[in-house]
């Protein structure tokens, strides 16, 4: 789960360290509408999955992102 | 032009950069028309300004448009200057991957905002134009755009408008020459009003703000400056003169 945190850290632009803890759009500045979709394809490129519609709408917290995630590796 | 032979109507002033430019411009010893669809805002203005005139006047609907504009060019001499301001500010992406089950760009904000910005500064052209030349009355259209014209992620219907408003006066500049009337739009980056601050969350704001060369939002007097200028100086035609501190979308 290190490449999740990289991937955290890189697209909402927060420092590495704040990816261990389990923040949520509404504590991540740079987490909106937009940037969610950039997390989205990042996600799905660095592991190679296709998410659904209903966990992308779910995917607002680093622990709801960490368990989507698990569902498919 | 100069200000002081200038008869102004400025919509959407009740607020923001069109309040600020009907009373500097009415301190210089211009006539001001202040149109705008909130009556309380209008009425503050007149308290702070009593020459400027006031009406209440929604830019998209047309009915209420040729009305207003009719009946000021009927009661007024000398009416040369329209400045297309009113505007709305709304921000959606085009499709919101968290809205479940649609997450599409709704159509209602759509259409609000192409109505206001874009049809709004339509309508307002068309009559203004009308009664100018039935008057043979010479003069200038300013249109404010705004940096999203060149296309702003999350602001497809306020991109668009503004896209269109530029080439609104693009082509005004090129049919309206003949009869004197130049056409002009200012377009601002972040600038410091409460549109901008209801529009935006702060975060966002600081964003561009920390884009944008001169690490500020711009004053409200530096839209007046710009509207100035294409007040005066007579030569300046179907341009769009940009406003942003270097900011670059
Ligand atoms: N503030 C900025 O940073 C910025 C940047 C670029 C462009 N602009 C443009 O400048 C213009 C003015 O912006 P502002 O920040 O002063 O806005 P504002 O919200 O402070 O004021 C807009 C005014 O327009 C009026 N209005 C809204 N809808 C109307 C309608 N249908 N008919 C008549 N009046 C109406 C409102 O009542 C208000 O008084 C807008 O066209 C906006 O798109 C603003």
């Amino acid at each position: 789960m290190e490449k999740i945190n990289h991937i955290l850290a890189d697209t909402l632009k927060i420092p590495f360290e704040r990816t261990k803890e389990n923040l949520g759009m509404d504590d991540v500045d740079h987490w909106d509408s937009l940037s969610h979709m950039n997390l989205i394809v990042a996600i799905e490129d660095a592991f190679g999955i296709e998410l659904s519609g209903d966990d992308i709408a779910e995917m607002t917290t680093f622990n709801a992102i960490r368990t989507t995630i698990s569902k498919y590796i | 032009m100069e200000l002081r032979q200038a008869h102004i109507i400025i919509t959407g002033a009740g607020s923001g950069f069109g309040k600020a430019m009907a009373l500097y411009f009415s301190s210089k010893g211009a006539s001001v028309f202040a149109l705008d669809i909130n009556g309380t805002s209008l009425s503050k203005l007149k308290k702070e300004d009593k020459t400027v005139h006031t009406y209440t006047c929604d830019v998209s609907n047309n009915g209420d448009v040729e009305e207003v504009v009719d009946t000021l060019f009927q009661n007024h001499s000398g009416i040369n200057v329209l400045i297309n301001n009113a505007g709305i500010m709304k921000n959606a992406p085009l499709v919101n991957v968290l809205n479940r089950p649609d997450g599409r760009h709704s159509m209602a904000l759509w259409d609000e905002v192409i109505q206001v910005n874009q049809n709004g500064v339509f309508y307002m052209a068309r009559s203004f134009i009308n009664n100018m030349i039935k008057k043979r009355n010479k003069g200038v259209v300013i249109n404010m755009s705004s940096i999203a014209a060149t296309g702003n992620a999350g602001q497809t219907a306020y991109s668009a408008s503004k896209a269109a408003v530029e080439a609104m006066t693009k082509v005004w500049a090129k049919e309206l020459g003949v009869f004197g009337i130049r056409s002009v739009a200012i377009a601002p980056g972040f600038m410091n009003t409460m549109g901008t601050h209801e529009a935006l969350e702060k975060t966002m704001l600081d964003k561009w703000v920390s884009k944008t060369p001169l690490n500020r939002t711009g004053a409200i007097e530096e839209v007046i400056l710009a509207a100035q200028f294409a007040i005066e100086n007579d030569f300046y035609n179907g341009e769009v003169l940009g406003l942003n501190g270097g900011l670059v979308l």
